[in-house]
């Protein structure tokens, strides 16, 4: 609507042309009215007015007889908009002054289009620059709340509004920004409904009265006097509103108009931009941090792992960790705790990245000062869970462990396994790989570990113990098959007696990456193998050194006459002691009697079931040591076919170490069945050299 | 192989055994523990002073002792091995199982 007053005040010289050159042609004074009769413009005080018009009964303005004056409305569309008058003009004159009000009325309605355009060019003059300083502000700050308040003050100064905030949630949780009004609260528009009504707005929605924005937002202030709200798309994962309130200052006169909606509308698209610039600046930092976070796991899971293994006579000993593309937990280490003992140590720490390789530090730390101390499996995992038990629970991680004591010399083994996958004995003399199971819950799962104590396995040379991480039998096919620990028992059955430690490692690793279809692993993978190889190689059917003297014996298979044959082995090595130019020790003696009492008492119980027979050979003094052949004529047996009993110290088994025992002491212990002289012992024991 | 005992307590008793413990002797020392048990023992030390031989059968008897008093290795205590008792121990990590202690008094006198 032309406001013909306004138009003046801004372009007076609209009139004041129009009336310098009326009153050149015609001498007349032209003089403004409004539509009651008051003066706009254009009066210079040389008429009384009141002499000239007055008012009609209608309303409208009339010129008085015989004042020397002409009147004529100026009308818009058929609505009046006030008076042009002339002084000093005659009647005839009347239509030349429609005329001149026509043309003011163009040139007024002109101005006023020409301003409405100004107004819009202004507007988007505003929006470009607006635009262009929030994405300056992107530039100045790094975090997204501080670009968000600045973009947010821009705003407040483009557009008057008491206060403007925005509204996100990111991660599931609900963030505000605010800028304008001092000491609001952002608890009250920190509204999780409110972001839900504006994130599920079309467009920017703008409400003049309070009534209708409750639907939107049933807690709006009471003040609340108008309100824009607006949703702000983003590419997903971040869900955004925008709001401009104006509250109680009734004063400020504005209401918010369609160009303010325009503005807001994209300065809202510019907002989504600054929330993918940061959600996606976020993805990129968090690959980055996690990228970094890997590398520096796989550093300090390096510097973990012993240099070198261990050298130990009567073991031999090979060991690969590979690494997961994700780094794991997965460590070993080996304690040389004297010239023919070590303790070995394989671990997982369930957990990923840093935090578990800091574990993995502090376990393997733990675990190596414990087996330095203590030999005993179970100690040594007692003791590391003892001390890092609180640690643990509070990180949320556990540890499985398997560690065993194997000692060269006396060919035992020893192994606690805290949760960790079986690892597997394969004993050579029956062929046979057994699982030496988990005897405890992990580390850092309950306050106590009180489950099975260290257990005991007898091995003999030749044996090997396999010890892995689930990365190993967890290695899946294209079909989703695992490759499981019957496959690695499977390898190992087949391979380790023909194999080095060496070898059996890279034949189970090269089955395992033509198993497994993924070009990355899961998870770490990590393979010890240990092998018993006796400290010297002795020919089981060779023997070396000359008889000096036989010694024949038969006895009636009794155990009546087990201390008789006793009895006979001491005298026959204090014989010894006479004829070698050496000393027999006292252990010596022991041992052969031992593996006396052994032979016979098995022929007795096994070969003759109790029953009455003969057992017949020789004793065999040799200027190395001494050779021993036990004849029977009872059933025969496969020597091989039962493995050492593993013992469980808390229900040990009460037999079955007999032969083991023999094996284990003398250094050859040779079966035959059916030779022509029956069933046939042979066993030498050497002196030391 | 002669097995004497003697009691220490109502309830703990002294088993001195003497010569070799082995396939002949083993089930007396089984037979021993077993009667011991039911006459209301609940705890022995096993003298082994007097035994200079055993081999796995008699390994076999103690822990079949063992057993008879409840598994736990305070209930039957080893004194005084000789040194082939001792190396047979160590050879089948017995010495891990049994309390062996170097005199009958300081098994007594053990927690």
């Amino acid at each position: 609507m032309i406001n013909i007053e306004l138009l003046l005040q801004q372009r007076p010289d609209l009139f004041d042309n129009l009336a310098a050159r009326w009153h050149t042609a015609t001498e007349g004074e032209l003089i403004l009215l409004s539509n009651s009769g008051q003066i706009i413009k254009g009066y210079n005080g040389t008429h009384a007015l009141d002499s000239i018009i007055q008012q009609g009964q209608s309303g409208e303005m009339y010129v008085k007889p015989a004042a020397n004056a002409i009147i004529t409305p100026m009308l818009v569309h058929g609505e009046r908009k006030g008076y042009l008058l002339s002084c000093n003009s005659l009647e005839s004159q009347l239509p030349m002054l429609s005329w001149a009000a026509d043309i003011l009325l163009d040139h007024l309605n002109s101005e006023q289009a020409l301003q409405g355009m100004t107004d819009e060019l202004i507007v988007a003059w505003d929006q470009l620059e607006l635009v262009y300083r929030i994405t300056q502000t992107l530039g100045e700050h790094s975090n997204l709340s501080n670009v968000l308040h600045s973009t947010l003050e821009e705003i407040t100064k483009v557009v008057t509004v008491e206060l403007a905030f925005i509204l996100y949630g990111y991660n599931g949780r609900l963030n505000c920004v605010l800028a304008g009004e001092e000491g609001v609260d952002p608890a009250i528009l920190t509204n999780q409904v409110l972001l839900d009504s504006l994130a599920t707005f079309n467009q920017l929605t703008v409400f003049n009265n309070r009534e209708p924005v409750l639907d939107v937002w049933p807690d709006a202030p009471s003040n609340l006097y108008n309100f824009i709200g607006a949703p702000i798309i983003t590419d997903g994962s971040v869900v955004v509103g925008l709001g401009l309130i104006n509250n109680h200052k009734q004063h400020l006169p504005h209401d918010f108009t369609a160009g303010h909606g325009k503005l807001i509308t994209s300065v809202c698209e510019q907002i989504g931009a600054i929330f993918d610039y940061f959600t996606l600046q976020d993805d990129l930092i968090a690959q980055e941090r996690l990228r970094r976070e890997l590398e520096i796991a796989a550093q300090i899971q390096e510097s973990l792992l012993p240099g070198k293994l261990p050298d130990t006579p009567g073991l031999k000993i090979d060991v690969t960790t590979l690494p997961a593309y994700e780094v794991g937990g997965d460590f070993y280490d080996f304690v040389e705790n004297d010239a023919n003992q070590i303790t070995a140590i394989i671990g997982d720490v369930a957990g990923k990245g840093i935090p578990a390789a800091m574990v993995t530090s502090m376990i393997r730390t733990m675990l190596r000062v414990e087996a330095s101390r203590n030999q005993e499996p179970h100690a040594i995992i007692q003791q590391a869970h003892q001390a890092l038990y609180e640690d643990l629970s509070r990180a949320d991680l556990f540890v499985t462990a398997f560690v065993a004591t194997l000692d060269a010399n006396t060919n035992a083994l020893m192994y606690a396994n805290a949760g960790h996958v079986p690892a597997i004995i394969y004993h050579s003399n029956a062929k046979t790989p057994r699982l030496l199971k988990a005897t405890s819950l992990p580390i850092g799962v309950t306050h106590q570990i009180t489950d099975q104590v260290t257990q005991y396995v007898h091995v003999s040379p030749g044996d090997t113990l396999v010890i892995y991480s689930d990365g190993v039998f967890e290695a899946t096919n294209a079909e989703g098959e695992q490759f499981g620990i019957e496959g690695i028992q499977d390898l190992v059955s087949q391979y380790a007696d023909s194999t080095t430690p060496a070898e059996l490692k890279d034949i189970i690793l090269d089955r395992l990456s033509s198993f497994s279809d993924s070009k990355s692993r899961a998870d770490d993978l990590t393979l010890a193998i240990i092998k018993f190889t006796p400290q010297t190689v002795i020919d089981q059917a060779a023997r070396k050194g000359d008889t000096l003297r036989t010694l024949p014996f038969t006895y009636k298979a009794d155990t009546i006459h087990l201390d008789d044959i006793c009895t006979t082995v001491t005298n026959a090595c204090r014989d010894l002691r006479n004829l070698v130019d050496q000393t027999v020790e006292d252990d010596f003696i022991y041992l052969v009697e031992l593996a006396m009492s052994e032979i016979f008492t098995n022929i007795i119980e096994h070969a003759y079931k109790n029953i009455e027979g003969n057992i017949t050979g020789s004793l065999e003094l040799m200027n190395t040591g001494i050779e021993i052949n036990v004849y029977d004529q009872g059933e025969g047996f496969n020597p091989n076919a039962v493995p050492p009993p593993i013992s469980n110290p808390l229900d040990p088994s009460e037999g079955g170490y007999g032969l083991h025992i023999v094996r284990q002491i003398m250094d050859v212990a040779h079966y035959e069945v059916d030779t022509p002289l029956g069933n046939h012992w042979r066993l030498i024991k050497y002196l030391p050299e | 192989m002669e097995i004497s005992h003697s009691s220490l307590s109502s309830d703990v008793y002294l088993v001195a055994l003497n010569g070799a413990l082995n396939a002949r002797s083993a089930e007396d020392a089984k037979q021993t523990f077993r009667d011991l048990s039911n006459k209301g023992a609940t705890q022995v030390i096993v003298d082994l002073a007097g035994v200079p031989f055993i081999d796995s059968s008699g390994l076999a008897a103690l822990v079949s002792g063992l057993k008879t008093f409840g598994g736990d290795a305070k209930n039957l205590r080893l004194a005084a091995p000789q040194s082939q008792a001792k190396l047979l121990f160590e050879l089948t990590m017995f010495d891990r199982v049994f309390q062996i202690y170097e005199s009958v008094s300081a098994a007594q006198e053990a927690e």
